[in-house]
């Protein structure tokens, strides 16, 4: 009895990478995603004490790609959750260990959106 | 601090990712843990310490002084009075939290491992706490950025803000509980 050949396994499907946006406060603390910008604009853009958003689904892909932006940006980088009065579509965010500059690399989790 | 502790602040920094992962569950869920926590003597809370607890974000502040003092009067049976005096600064407004002590202010030290700058201390994060064995009396802890803990021991609590611009809004406003 002739075995049929195992069709080859298919590749693992590529976890969707983290997009970045320029951003702003909205109500209740809310992130407001803006313009699309490319790694090298978000840390142009947070040089001038501006803010951006880091989305996707993937917890980690989403804190560590925030990281790499604050710190190509501004030398360091302190990570602050959301405080809890800060609304329930605050986000947590790297910032200067330090200031200046103004602003913020938020990036979106499990239970918190940018809007 | 009760819930949001300085070791799950750097654990939430923690460059491991499953740490941080574990980290981020632990801070919603110390968020949810709190909001249970206030609401458990809520209706106690006067409106001004009710603002404090519920309503305030102070996060990322400028913290420009910080000063404990009492105020006497050698005739009057109300005094002596002891107040902590907190002066922030939150974008372009300035904030001053005014205390009624109900006794001591107490500052503990950065764990040993505190990572961040000491410079220019920022406030974090708090929490408002009230003292079982004594009626009246709150606890407002601080974490601030150099590690420090604040614990503010009040029966009463002001807190004004003005804009840098225009402090003459400081000088009119009144507010009344």
């Amino acid at each position: 009895m002739s075995r049929k050949k195992a069709a080859p396994a298919a590749a693992p499907a590529q976890p969707p990478q983290p997009q970045i946006y320029e951003a702003t406060l909205g109500p209740n603390g809310s992130v407001v995603r803006g313009d699309p910008v490319t790694q090298a604009q978000a840390e142009s853009v947070r040089k001038g004490g501006r803010d951006v958003v880091v989305c996707g689904p993937n917890l980690a892909a989403n804190r560590s790609l925030a990281r790499t932006i604050e710190l190509n940006a501004n030398g360091s980088a302190k990570l602050c959750p959301p405080h809890q009065n800060a609304g329930p579509n605050a986000l947590p965010h790297y910032q200067p260990d330090t200031r200046p500059p103004a602003g913020h690399t938020f990036y979106e989790t499990p239970n918190r959106k940018a809007t | 601090m009760r819930f949001f502790t300085p070791e799950l602040y750097l654990r939430y920094n923690s460059a491991d990712d499953a740490d941080a992962d574990r980290a981020d569950e632990d801070w919603e869920r110390a968020i949810r843990e709190y909001k249970d926590h206030l609401s458990k003597f809520s209706k106690e809370m006067s409106s001004r310490v009710k603002d404090l607890a519920e309503n305030l974000c102070l996060h990322d502040a400028e913290l420009l002084s910080l000063q404990e003092d009492t105020l006497e009067s050698s005739g009057l049976p109300i005094f002596p009075v002891s107040v902590a005096i907190v002066s922030l600064k939150k974008d372009s407004k300035i904030v001053i939290i005014i205390y009624s002590l109900g006794s001591k202010v107490v500052q503990s030290r950065p764990l040993e491992e505190w990572p961040f700058s000491k410079l220019r201390t920022h406030w974090l994060y708090d929490e408002i706490d009230l003292e079982k064995q004594r009626p009246y009396l709150y606890w407002h802890r601080i974490l601030l950025s150099d590690g420090r803990v604040i614990s503010i021991p009040f029966v009463d609590v002001i807190v004004q803000a003005f804009s840098e611009q225009n402090p003459e809004t400081a000088i009119t406003s009144l507010r009344r509980a």
